[in-house]
């Protein structure tokens, strides 16, 4: 009698179509197709998704490469070292290049930055610094600390031609090394190919003077 | 009676009553699969965001620091001028009469060195002045204010240059950039006694404009001594 019971209790479980009205075939089918309705879609999505993942890291690469050569170039290269002519960026770079040569590429995880360098040279006498003549102000000749009637501050502001006094100089003719180079544009650009196979780059522009010259032998 | 309790447990499940079930399953996780996808597109499309912004404020740190560069050359070629400016700023007479005292062998020693002489006629018309924003300018406009007015024209230059450049101050190859100095503090005034020595921070803005016009900027900051030759 048990038996025959738990039988039936299995068939109604196991063959629930036989005993009750469960899951049928086209229920499933159904189901599936809903599935794949929503998922498909969604995978060619989800590969962009991973795509444009990987396209953003390798340009948070390039920008990290570009910030490392322009720190070395303004803070570590000599002045008449940074030229257009540079075939080591990789090696200035300081960073690890999985293709070892020194040359102007980085192979980082398998992807190649390619590296320009444009460096350019401006003359001295195209360029002109401007500044207020300091005004005539009578030397104090007392040990006092304050300043005598006639040679204060608002005496000096109500004159302009002791306050407004401005001045143009050329570099060329402030400096006694008038045949050197002092003010170098540099031009860094960074570029690579993305999981798209396009072309990306960035391009960074900065400054470099010849400060080393005017440390060591004086303006 | 154990057969009893498994069909009642799984019967739930699948009995004739849960005819239907599977699709709404089949629509909770579609739901939740796209939700994940929704988030893991949104996240990588802020990364993408965050990551240009960052790359548009390399750019103008860049053009900060070349621009801090061309600003130390000239106080390198200028120091007399620059220093002069500075002590102005202060109410301090930038000339220094080597008359006091009978003898003064080495008038950057303190001993031979009398400290700063003042360019107002007592110490209340100083201090007044020193906290006057028509006379030192305000947290908000450093450079602006009356005293001001040398290191500006000492500073004014500092910024691109070249037939290229346009009357902002910008060229816009390889694109649209600038940069300009902000700011000249000088530091540590009431301790610094000496005559000709003036410590200053120097801050320069550098900027660019990105692909939808939007301009985004970066400062570099160095502080320099500056000593009157």
């Amino acid at each position: 009698m048990n038996n025959n019971r738990l039988n039936n209790n299995f068939n109604s479980i196991y063959h629930p179509g036989r005993s009750n009205r469960g899951i049928s075939l086209t229920e499933i089918m159904v189901g599936i197709a809903l599935f794949m309705l929503a998922v498909i879609p969604s995978i060619s999505y989800l590969f962009d998704t991973l795509k444009q993942s990987s396209s953003t890291e390798m340009e948070n690469t390039a920008g990290l490469i570009a910030q490392s050569i322009l720190d070395r170039l303004l803070d570590n290269m000599p002045f008449d070292s940074v030229n257009s002519s540079m075939t080591n960026l990789d090696e200035i770079s300081g960073m690890s290049d999985e293709d070892g040569a020194a040359n102007n590429k980085l192979k980082i995880k398998g992807q190649i930055y390619d590296i320009e360098i444009e460096v350019n040279t401006i003359k001295s006498d195209t360029i002109k610094f401007s500044f207020r003549r300091t005004p005539y102000i009578k030397r104090q000749t007392t040990t006092a600390e304050y300043a005598e009637a006639g040679n204060d501050i608002s005496t000096l502001i109500k004159d302009d031609k002791k306050w407004k006094n401005k001045i143009d100089l050329k570099l060329k003719d402030i400096t006694r090394h008038a045949d050197k180079d002092f003010i170098k544009e540099i031009k860094l650009k960074i570029s690579w190919k993305d999981k798209k196979n396009l072309k990306r780059s960035y391009e960074f522009v900065t400054m470099k003077t010849n400060l080393t010259l005017v440390k060591n032998e004086g303006g | 009676m154990t057969g009893f309790k498994i069909k009642k447990i799984c019967g739930n499940l699948i009995n004739s009553n849960s005819k239907g079930i599977i699709i709404p399953i089949v629509l909770i996780m579609s739901f939740i699969f796209v939700l994940f996808l929704f988030v893991l597109t949104n996240r990588n499309t802020a990364n993408k965001r965050i990551n240009m912004m960052d790359v548009e404020r390399r750019k103008a740190y860049f053009l900060a620091k070349g621009g801090a560069q061309l600003a130390l050359l000239k106080l390198s070629l200028l120091p007399t001028e620059c220093y002069d400016a500075l002590a102005i700023s202060q109410l301090k007479n930038p000339f220094f009469s080597l008359a006091i005292g009978t003898v003064n062998p080495n008038p950057k020693d303190s001993k031979y060195n009398p400290g700063p002489k003042f360019l107002t006629l007592d110490e209340g018309e100083r201090k007044s002045k020193l906290n006057d924003p028509q006379m030192i300018g305000t947290k908000e406009e450093p450079m602006k204010g009356t005293l001001n007015e040398f290191i500006v024209a000492f500073m004014d230059d500092i910024k691109l240059r070249g037939a290229d450049v346009d009357a902002n101050d910008e060229r816009t190859t390889p694109y649209r950039h600038g940069f300009k100095a902000k700011k000249v503090k000088v530091l540590a005034v009431s301790e610094q006694k000496l005559y000709n020595k003036q410590t200053v921070e120097l801050t320069i803005r550098g900027w660019v404009y990105d692909n939808n016009g939007q301009r985004k900027e970066n400062e570099y900051t160095q502080i320099v001594e500056v000593e009157r030759k």
